[in-house]
């Protein structure tokens, strides 16, 4: 069963479409990352799907329930954590946590040991008595991380989880994010490619408010995998980029920045032949090979591609 | 109302927490404090000023109804003021900010979270009002050996409801515009548009500003109309009010 279902949701403001149609299935107790850059709609998606935002076309369901505005009970089993949170800063952290546990009708004691238990997971054991407005903005990230987290949601939305994070704050949110895959549904969006290569199930690739492409991690990257070739080269390769350029095998060469050497990127369109023919031609042309891999691309090159590809059609 | 008891007490909390509570029991009190002692002393201050330059000032002797009438009169019109001034940013502040859109994400319904802002304020006035209302009444009997405790305390009800509408009004402002300055100017022009035309003859025996008129014969004790039908229109616009920031906040995008 999908625990968030939408078809064809739209947003418009005006004459400017945030979001165009999109329409996607996250399984349940998976986590799926929605990804693509600054200004593509993302945030816009996360509104509508919690009946922030009202679609200009379209519905969507979460845990079974069409999402509408301003319906408590949908949002009971779910949780948030918005891109910028903010929170009242005359509140200390443990209080706010408090706060949102008598919000979910949560027993005071319950509420107590849930909101100690979750400062100490995000890290703020020792600032929980502190006022928020003395908090920093990763603090108050990975408090909102918490109170997102306060009534164990069935589904989970975290919008742009890591962004003001350090590196060591980052890893601990993705590894509670990944602590959550048996019991959570986990829809967040990011454009922050490795850290969907890390924790994600699945995704979906969003630009200027259109879906590109769904897919799991993996047979994304089976997709466009092993038609790169990456070469290093230890003398200029002009000449032999004519000569590949050429080839009927070949789509696409393109440089690679790479200071002690000449790198080259092979894209071919027939792998069977590359394979055959591009140790050959490197021999044939007195090149001295340094380096000779086949790639698996990494989700930002194949991110990229696809912006590109949308670009171009 | 999913929230209410929750978000009320998170509400008065927050009065309390951000020093709102103080400021506007200082604001009430100074004039509780302060009507009295005016109203006393006020001709005798003068008239120790006349003669001097061949002007004289002839003035009755006060009496506590004067105290009384002198500290409603001030407290009506800077209660408008902090009626506004408290409520003019309490939707759009917690929507600028983001913290509207990390409530609502929570099982609490969007008329609570209106109702709970109002419920509050409205509590922070009505304990600035009892504090001052009490000094008031007791600076009084010290200074005039007299007053009227019952016809104070209808006048003080009737000043709560008002300030009730004061409130519903800028509320209503606060979650239809973006900006807290435009809530609080489009209040106070309404506020005090609607005092204006209590002057009128016959509708004006229907609008808020009768319910301080009302307030003031009581006090006087003098047989005047009694303004059951601007209570009514009161209690009407203060239900009509809510209503229409409810509809408004849920159109708002969060």
């Amino acid at each position: 069963m999908s625990a968030i279902r939408c078809e064809y949701l739209s947003k418009r403001y005006g004459a400017q479409v945030a979001l165009d149609g999109v329409t996607i299935e996250v399984p349940e107790r998976s986590i799926f990352g929605f990804l693509g850059p600054n200004g593509s709609g993302k945030t816009t998606m996360i509104k509508l799907l919690m009946g922030m935002s009202r679609p200009s076309a379209g519905c969507a369901w979460v845990n079974g329930n069409e999402v509408v505005a301003d319906a408590p009970e949908m949002r009971a089993q779910i949780g948030y954590l918005p891109d910028v949170p903010n929170f009242y800063d005359w509140m200390r952290g443990e209080e706010f946590l408090r706060f949102v546990g008598e919000l979910h009708h949560i027993p005071f004691a319950d509420s107590v040991s849930r909101s100690h238990e979750l400062l100490e997971l995000v890290g703020l054991q020792k600032s929980g008595k502190r006022k928020i407005g003395g908090y920093s903005r990763g603090m108050k990230q990975r408090l909102g991380l918490a109170q997102a987290l306060m009534n164990r949601p069935k589904v989970l939305f975290l919008d742009e989880p890591c962004s003001a994070l350090d590196p060591m704050g980052r890893r601990d949110v993705l590894n509670i994010i990944l602590k959550l895959r048996k019991s959570t549904t986990v829809f967040m969006s990011t454009h922050i490619l490795s850290d969907v290569e890390r924790v994600c199930d699945s995704l979906a690739i969003i630009n200027k408010g259109k879906l590109i492409a769904t897919s799991t991690v993996e047979a994304l990257r089976r997709r466009f995998a092993l038609s790169s070739f990456d070469l290093e080269l230890d003398s200029d390769p002009a000449e032999f980029i004519i000569l590949l350029e050429g080839q009927s095998w070949v789509q696409k060469v393109e440089k690679l920045e790479i200071s002690s050497a000449y790198g080259l990127r092979v894209q071919a369109g027939d792998v069977q032949a590359a394979k055959q023919e591009l140790p050959q031609m490197i021999a044939a042309n007195r090149l001295g090979l340094v380096r000779y891999e086949m790639t698996m691309p990494s989700l930002e090159d194949i991110f990229v591609q696809l912006v590109e590809d949308e670009v171009r059609s | 109302m999913k929230g209410f008891g929750v978000l009320l007490r998170k509400e008065i909390k927050e009065q309390f927490r951000t020093n709102k509570v103080i400021i506007v029991a200082a604001v009430f009190l100074i004039f509780g404090l302060l009507s009295p002692v005016m109203t006393k002393y006020l001709p005798e201050i003068i008239n120790s000023m006349s003669g001097t330059d061949g002007i004289i000032f002839e003035m009755s002797d006060p009496v506590s109804n004067d105290a009384i009438l002198s500290y409603a009169s001030n407290i009506a019109q800077f209660g408008v003021l902090m009626a506004v001034l408290l409520a003019m940013g309490a939707i759009t502040k917690e929507i600028g900010s983001g913290t509207a859109a990390l409530l609502l994400s929570k099982p609490v319904s969007r008329l609570s979270f209106i109702v709970a802002k109002l419920t509050a304020e409205w509590l922070n006035m009505l304990l600035g009002l009892l504090l001052s209302g009490l000094a008031c009444c007791i600076y009084t009997l010290l200074l005039f050996n007299d007053v009227s405790v019952m016809g104070f305390v209808y006048q003080m009800l009737l000043m709560a409801v008002y300030f009730a509408f004061c409130l519903v009004i800028t509320i209503f402002f606060s979650s239809l515009m973006k900006s807290q300055i435009a809530a609080g100017g489009l209040a106070m022009a309404v506020i005090i548009i609607v005092s204006l035309l209590s002057i009128l003859p016959r509708v004006g025996h229907f609008l808020p500003g009768e319910l301080i008129n009302w307030g003031n014969q009581l006090v006087l004790g003098t047989a005047g109309n009694v303004a059951w039908g601007a209570l009514a229109v009161v209690a009407g616009l203060i239900v009509l009010g809510v209503y229409g920031a409810w509809l408004s906040l849920r159109r708002k995008e969060l």
